[in-house]
């Protein structure tokens, strides 16, 4: 079995849409994937349920700590 | 019969165990302040925000509070009634006394380092001195394990578990890139003594593993040494762990976060504290680890004669809080610690903090007795001479062989090579 090569892939991977973002099928395989523009809240310096949701089963379940007041 | 209420509060930094300590408190003032023949408890008051919160009418009734949760404090990190760092002066006194009188408080606990301990003394003299009967009674509490009297304090243990886990798992990262990075620097808090700095001993299984120098305060920094070491450490492994604690100086007391990369001291605008301490690590916005970046940066040399590449870990609070990592032992301990206070206020004590005795060392065990306020009071435990080993920039095995069973079993990591 050979390895595939970048410019394989590339072949093998269309370009594609990611909300007003066309990213090229280069940059999907050299350069880090961002966090796409649906779950970032740029109004309020946060990020979208859609986010937590995506990274909630990734992180399973967080301690639960008691408060006073 | 002394009856009345009894009021708790937290002072301080937290650690991941006080609340452990104000569970003890809680729990032992509810199942054993009517039992006693002679001292009865009645209500129980948490202080918001220590004494300030107190003489600003802030309380808490636990009576009001969910069983469930004031056994959940056993395993919160934080300070869950509040902590706060007012200094009392002269002139609180007489504003205490008449919130002691008005919440009818006999019982006061308060759970904190020294200078919550030089509180607890002032104000129980005071009452004394102006005829109320108050029984004063302190909970020791400090990540920095610098209190006199006392084998170690609740809370220094898991800090000391934080350390040693996070300088093993990044010292295992670090060794395997250092084909990449040549070094990396990990800051403990640790003002006057460095406790947590040697903790980090705990994570060595081997020579080449993590840590290679660790600085502590009780020490005199010195620039040539450090690099000279530094130097030695790479040409021998490839790699530097470096460990220090935030309060390090030089042999003129110049905090080492004050020198540049040869070491000489910058002028820089200090900042101090209520108490009147020199503000260290990222409460200056300055920090000792950034320093030693910028030393070794500059002078470390790999074999080919290029500069070293690396990076430094201020982890500040966090082995104050990093409550998935506190030792199960400390939070007993703690707790212990709360519920023995209520016993001894209950058999007639005060003026005196709780202490532990370690009594045997495998297996380990310790026996609860007391000291005096004002023993505990004046001023920070440095680490004994012979936990230290000035000549290799690294602690000693008598050192190791006490920290140990504070800290327990670490995990076991596999090696390829």
């Amino acid at each position: 079995m050979s390895l595939a090569t970048v410019d394989d892939c590339l072949t093998a991977i269309p370009a594609f849409e990611a909300g007003a973002f066309r990213v090229s099928a280069r940059r999907r395989v050299v350069e880090s994937q961002p966090t796409p523009p649906e779950y970032v809240d740029a109004e309020n310096l946060r990020v979208a349920d859609a986010c937590v949701e995506y990274l909630r089963p990734l992180i399973g379940e967080l301690p639960k700590y008691v408060k006073l007041f | 019969m002394f009856q009345g209420n009894a009021i708790v509060g937290q002072s301080g930094g937290p650690t991941s165990v006080i609340n452990s300590s104000l569970c003890g408190v809680v729990q032992g003032c509810f199942e054993l302040g009517q039992k006693s023949a002679d001292s009865k408890i009645d209500k129980v008051y948490g202080m918001q925000y220590g004494v300030e919160g107190f003489m600003q009418d802030k309380l808490i009734d636990f009576a009001t509070i969910d069983p469930a949760v004031v056994e959940g404090l056993k395993t919160t990190p934080g300070s869950a009634l509040g902590s706060c760092r007012h200094k009392v002066q002269e002139a609180d006194f007489p504003r205490i006394l008449e919130q002691l009188k008005k919440y009818n408080i006999r019982y006061y606990f308060l759970a904190g380092g020294n200078d919550t301990m030089d509180t607890i003394c002032r104000v129980e003299k005071y009452c004394r001195e102006q005829g109320y009967d108050l029984r004063g009674l302190g909970v020791p509490k400090t990540v920095d394990n610098d209190l006199f009297a006392t084998d170690h304090t609740p809370g220094f243990a898991s800090a000391a578990r934080y350390v040693a886990t996070s300088v093993k798992q990044a010292g295992v990262l670090a060794r395997d890139m250092k084909k990449v990075d040549q070094f990396v620097i990990f800051q403990t808090i640790g003002r006057d003594a460095g406790w947590l700095a040697a903790a980090a001993a705990c994570a060595k299984e081997d020579c080449e593993d993590a840590p290679h120098i660790i600085l502590v305060p009780e020490i005199a920094f010195n620039f040539d040494r450090f690099i000279a070491k530094a130097q030695e450490t790479l040409d021998k492994y490839g790699f530097v762990s470096v460990v220090c604690g935030e309060g390090i100086r030089d042999a003129n007391g110049v905090v080492v976060s004050s020198l540049d990369a040869d070491g000489k001291e910058v002028q820089t605008e200090k900042t101090v504290d209520k108490f009147g301490n020199q503000e260290l690590g990222a409460m200056a916005g300055t920090s000792v680890a950034i320093a030693l970046h910028k030393m070794l940066g500059k002078h470390l040399k790999r074999e080919n004669g290029l500069p070293c590449r690396g990076e430094f870990q201020i982890t500040e609070s966090l082995p104050m809080c990093g409550a998935d990592r506190a030792v199960a032992t400390d939070i007993q301990e703690a707790w212990n610690c709360g519920r023995r206070a209520v016993e001894l206020a209950l058999e007639g004590k005060s003026g005196v903090m709780v202490t532990m005795d370690r009594v045997s060392n495998d297996p380990y065990k310790v026996e609860y007795s007391t000291a005096p306020l004002d023993a505990v009071a004046v001023e920070a435990k440095p680490m004994p001479a012979e936990y230290v080993d000035a000549e290799n920039l690294y602690v000693t095995d008598a050192c190791i062989e006490y920290l140990r069973p504070l800290i327990g079993e670490l995990p076991k990591y596999v090696k390829l090579f």
